[in-house]
């Protein structure tokens, strides 16, 4: 109990000292606001710090969500972006394929290009002309591009063509630079053109077209262009690879292509007198 | 008696954990108003009253080490409201003397009798930092400004003695 009161009064003659010695000593008034405004100043900080933490997360989950919303949209925009290049391309061939009509001299049928028929290697393509349209077998298909196939089946609303590449199409042709002639085969995947003798001036990136001969191919149409040239002794003719300009899959609008009978030109030339 | 004494040893250590533990909880509820709300911590509420009336009434903490624990949480509490050092703490070690010697004389156990006592208390400590105030600082309190001051903390500080009691049973 003495202990106890002993220890009060000093206490309290400590605490009163502090309190009177504001005045005399500085560090003593001084320090408690140094202390409080310093312990203040951090917490302030750290409220700042986590209420921008705070924010970031709630905007970062706001920016995630537009994000995925754009992502979205992005994707559509993606979407309609290829449907315009397909039909930007689409109006391209269709352009050539007028071009190409003007300049022809033969029957020309306009077909679309329905599906394929057949393995998925016999390139066979059906087309959506058959006989009642004047489709006949053998007439040539040519794409915005080139030859890309022949009628082979005729039906009487459609008709089934084989590609360029198939190993049964065959068509003369000739060197647009060097006017070498040959005979153009379908190899599965490309052309080859037989017949051209070993000395034969013909080049890498040389463009093959169409001659003409047996009038079921109309002349200087676009066939294919030179990948490879080999010259070998012991083979009786070059052995040269082309690359068709076009295939009959790029195309959905083909012209079938067919020789005009000899009688109807004359009808013509009468009704226009 | 050597085992006496490392059994009262013992106790005297754990005693001392207990109340350093509560003491830091105390200190800890100041930091994180501070944070919230700063005249909350400064103004209403005074969080070594709080601390103080808790050691004297719901611990064994009693005699010169209620005193020590008084003081240093009075000092405490000048350094965070960046008062004048010492008025804290003159304020909470004459509580704590007070309530040594109140429980010498009555039973303390009950909680409602703890309840009114802490009233008491919360309701001394603003009346004797209005005397220091008025006797070493020459300030002078309106009566009107005293008695609510009286009210609002003896009302905030009694809610928070009585949420530590529920939490620190």
């Amino acid at each position: 109990m003495k202990k106890e009161v002993a220890s009060y009064i000093l206490l309290f003659l400590l605490s009163t000292a502090l309190i009177t010695l504001r005045i005399k000593v500085r560090a003593i008034a001084e320090g408690p606001v140094l202390i409080s405004t310093k312990i203040l100043e951090i917490y302030q900080g750290l409220k700042q710090q986590s209420t921008k933490t705070v924010r970031s997360i709630v905007e970062a989950g706001k920016i995630l969500e537009e994000n995925k919303l754009l992502k979205t949209k992005l994707l559509e925009l993606k979407q309609i972006d290829m449907i315009n290049q397909k039909l930007r391309r689409e109006n391209l061939q269709l352009s050539r394929l007028l071009g190409l009509k003007e300049r022809l001299k033969n029957i020309v049928i306009p077909a679309e290009v329905t599906g394929w028929v057949g393995e998925y290697w016999e390139k066979r393509f059906k087309l959506n002309r058959g006989k009642k349209d004047g489709v006949k077998e053998g007439m040539a298909v040519i794409g915005s591009n080139g030859i890309v196939g022949q009628i082979r089946y005729v039906y009487e609303n459609y008709s089934v063509a084989i590609s360029n590449t198939d190993p049964e199409f065959s068509i003369h042709v000739e060197d647009f630079r060097s006017k070498v002639k040959g005979v153009a085969k379908g190899t599965g995947e490309r052309m080859k053109v037989d017949y051209v003798p070993p000395g034969m001036d013909v080049k890498v990136g040389d463009l093959f077209v169409s001659t003409g001969i047996g009038g079921i191919f109309p002349p200087g149409v676009y066939v294919g262009r030179v990948a490879r040239v080999e010259r070998s002794i012991e083979e009786k003719f070059l052995d040269i690879e082309l690359i068709p300009t076009d295939r009959i899959e790029n195309n959905r609008i083909v012209l079938i292509v067919g020789e005009r009978p000899v009688g109807k030109t004359k009808k013509k030339a009468k009704r226009k007198r | 008696m050597a085992k006496r004494r490392r059994r009262q040893k013992e106790n005297g250590n754990s005693n001392f954990a207990q109340s350093l533990g509560i003491f830091l909880f105390f200190l800890l509820v100041r930091m994180l108003l501070l944070i919230f709300s700063e005249n909350l911590a400064s103004k209403y509420l005074d969080i070594m009253g709080v601390f103080v009336a808790f050691m004297a009434l719901r611990t064994n903490t009693k005699g010169i080490p209620l005193l020590l624990w008084a003081w240093l949480g009075g000092l405490t509490e000048d350094l965070f409201n960046g008062a004048i050092l010492g008025v804290n703490a003159l304020s909470k070690i004459t509580i704590a003397e007070g309530l040594n010697i109140l429980e010498r004389k009555i039973e303390v156990g009950n909680t409602i009798v703890q309840m009114f006592l802490a009233i008491a208390v919360f309701a001394a400590d603003v009346l004797m930092k209005y005397a220091i105030a008025t006797a070493f600082l020459e300030e002078t309190v309106s009566g009107n400004l005293l008695l609510s001051t009286i009210t609002i903390k003896v009302a905030s500080n009694t809610l928070l003695f009585l949420i530590s009691c529920a939490i620190m049973r």
